[in-house]
């Protein structure tokens, strides 16, 4: 198991980017199970990082996993969408602007995103938030770097759709 | 950034940031597992030392009885010192074989589980219900009882490359399906229409099937569903395409369009629906069609622009013959 102090700059460095990614998939109160598995994981993994993006990449594509069990599991138990949405009104998001003006923007993206559906909303995550070429998101997904410039190309495309 | 738009998503989603409280329970939570993990450790070990000693104890404790046990007459106060409860290693050995009717019946015993695996291989091998997707990629699925892919089929090249890319083998027809839906829309061209065939005997099932179809389907574009038989199925694969290709295919024909075979197994369900729509196929002709046979796919939410009839939502017909209006 990896030192606690690793642990924590890690926490440190890449916490921001979890959460978001995390928030982006489920709802706050999953998203915090998924980031405490992503980093539970993390902790459990003596692998050695070449940089500390490399280890953001690791970071960001166990938490979308996570998030997709999680996903999965509500589909099994039969948790509507709409029930889902509610809870991007809560205050967990963790948006430090409290103006309203903010909450309502990033609650109609967030559900712009989750429109999108899946694929393209992890390229169009990758591309667009955290600056990942098609070729690192190839990488990151397992999925073809045509495909993946095919998705981005039309998430983009859906995605100024929804938002205009 | 590239537009208004996609600098909205980015600045909204960086508005959000890790709660301190959260961090502060993941971090306390990967201690907690931290320690249970030691503590494990340490109960792991001491049970390996206690283990290491009783085995030790045991064999000093062997080696002496052996020693004593070489004269007669100390064999014979073994043997009386030991109780019922205590059997002897000859008798241990002896409870370990049975009898020659025990063993017959264990046989049996063996056998008839052995049967029963092969039968429930058998059973969870058997199909009950064939999936055609017609795009461009044209694939088949079969389903097994409980909606898990048992085979696939590719019935051209792109369909190979989109069951290459989703791998839908022994996977639940849900999943497998949503993951399928991805891989041949990023094969096909822009506003590609997804054509879903299912052939089931089992209404329930096949009204199961149909809701998740549309639903895995039509999530990213349009996507029509209809019920199709064994026969017509048999007979749009003799012709080396999927059943809504080869329906497409049957009702130009009909119609007098000079069309081969070929030219329709190469051509996107977009193509075909907008060749119908230039023929001025009445989407009405087809929902008869479908009406005579049987399946009732007639009726539903259908609101597309080609040739109608593949609708959503489950027919009601009981009608048999594929050709029954003729």
């Amino acid at each position: 198991m990896r030192p606690s102090e690793d642990i924590s700059r890690a926490m440190n460095e890449h916490g921001d980017a979890v959460w978001r990614a995390c928030v982006a998939y489920v709802p706050a109160h999953d998203a915090e199970d998924a980031l405490q598995n992503t980093f539970l994981k993390f902790a459990m993994n003596d692998q050695a990082f070449s940089n500390a993006e490399h280890e953001k990449a690791w970071l960001l594509r166990v938490a979308i996993n996570e998030c997709k069990d999680a996903l999965k599991a509500a589909r099994a138990k039969n948790i509507s969408l709409e029930s889902r949405l509610e809870t991007y009104n809560d205050h967990l998001l963790g948006i430090q602007d409290d103006s309203t003006q903010t909450e309502i923007g990033v609650k109609r993206i967030l559900e712009a995103m989750d429109a999108l559906g899946d694929p393209p909303k992890t390229q169009v995550y990758l591309a667009l938030v955290e600056g990942y070429t098609a070729p690192e998101i190839s990488e990151m997904t397992n999925m073809p770097e045509n495909t993946v410039y095919s998705w981005i190309s039309r998430g983009r495309k859906r995605l100024r759709e929804v938002l205009s | 950034m590239a537009n208004n738009e996609e600098y909205q998503v980015k600045e909204a989603i960086e508005a959000i940031h890790l709660p301190d409280d959260i961090a502060a329970r993941t971090l306390a939570s990967i201690e907690a597992k931290r320690k249970q993990q030691e503590n494990e450790r340490t109960a792991g070990l001491l049970t390996a030392q206690e283990g290491i000693h009783v085995n030790k104890h045991a064999r000093q404790k062997d080696k002496a009885v052996e020693e004593s046990s070489n004269s007669p007459a100390s064999r014979h106060e073994i043997e009386t010192s030991k109780g019922p409860g205590s059997p002897t290693p000859q008798k241990r050995r002896k409870a370990l074989h049975f009898t020659k009717g025990g063993r017959i019946v264990a046989i049996a015993a063996c056998l008839a589980l052995v049967a029963c695996l092969i039968a429930d291989a058998v059973d969870f091998l058997r199909p009950v219900a064939y999936v055609g997707i017609d795009v461009n990629p044209s694939v088949e699925l079969t389903l097994n009882r409980f909606d898990i892919v048992v085979g696939t089929r590719a019935l051209n090249d792109d369909g190979q490359r989109a069951l290459d890319e989703a791998s839908c083998m022994w996977r639940v027809f849900d999943d497998a399906a949503r993951d399928l839906d991805g891989a041949m829309r990023a094969i096909a061209d822009e506003g590609a229409v997804v054509e879903v065939s299912i052939d089931c005997d089992n209404e329930n099932r096949y009204a199961a099937l149909a809701a998740q179809s549309n639903d895995c389907f039509g999530r990213n574009g349009e996507a029509h569903c209809n019920r199709t038989s064994a026969e017509e199925r048999q007979a749009a694969h003799n012709s080396g395409m999927g059943v809504a290709k080869y329906r497409a295919y049957q009702t130009l024909q009909e119609a007098g369009v000079n069309i081969s075979a070929e030219e329709c197994a190469s051509m996107s369900m977009r193509e075909l629906r907008d060749l119908l729509a230039e023929n001025e196929i009445d989407k009405n002709e087809e929902k008869n069609e479908h009406a005579g046979m049987g399946y009732g796919q007639g009726r539903g939410d259908h609101n597309g622009n080609g040739a109608g009839g593949h609708d959503h939502g489950s027919g009601s017909g009981n009608g048999n013959g594929k050709h029954a209006q003729k």
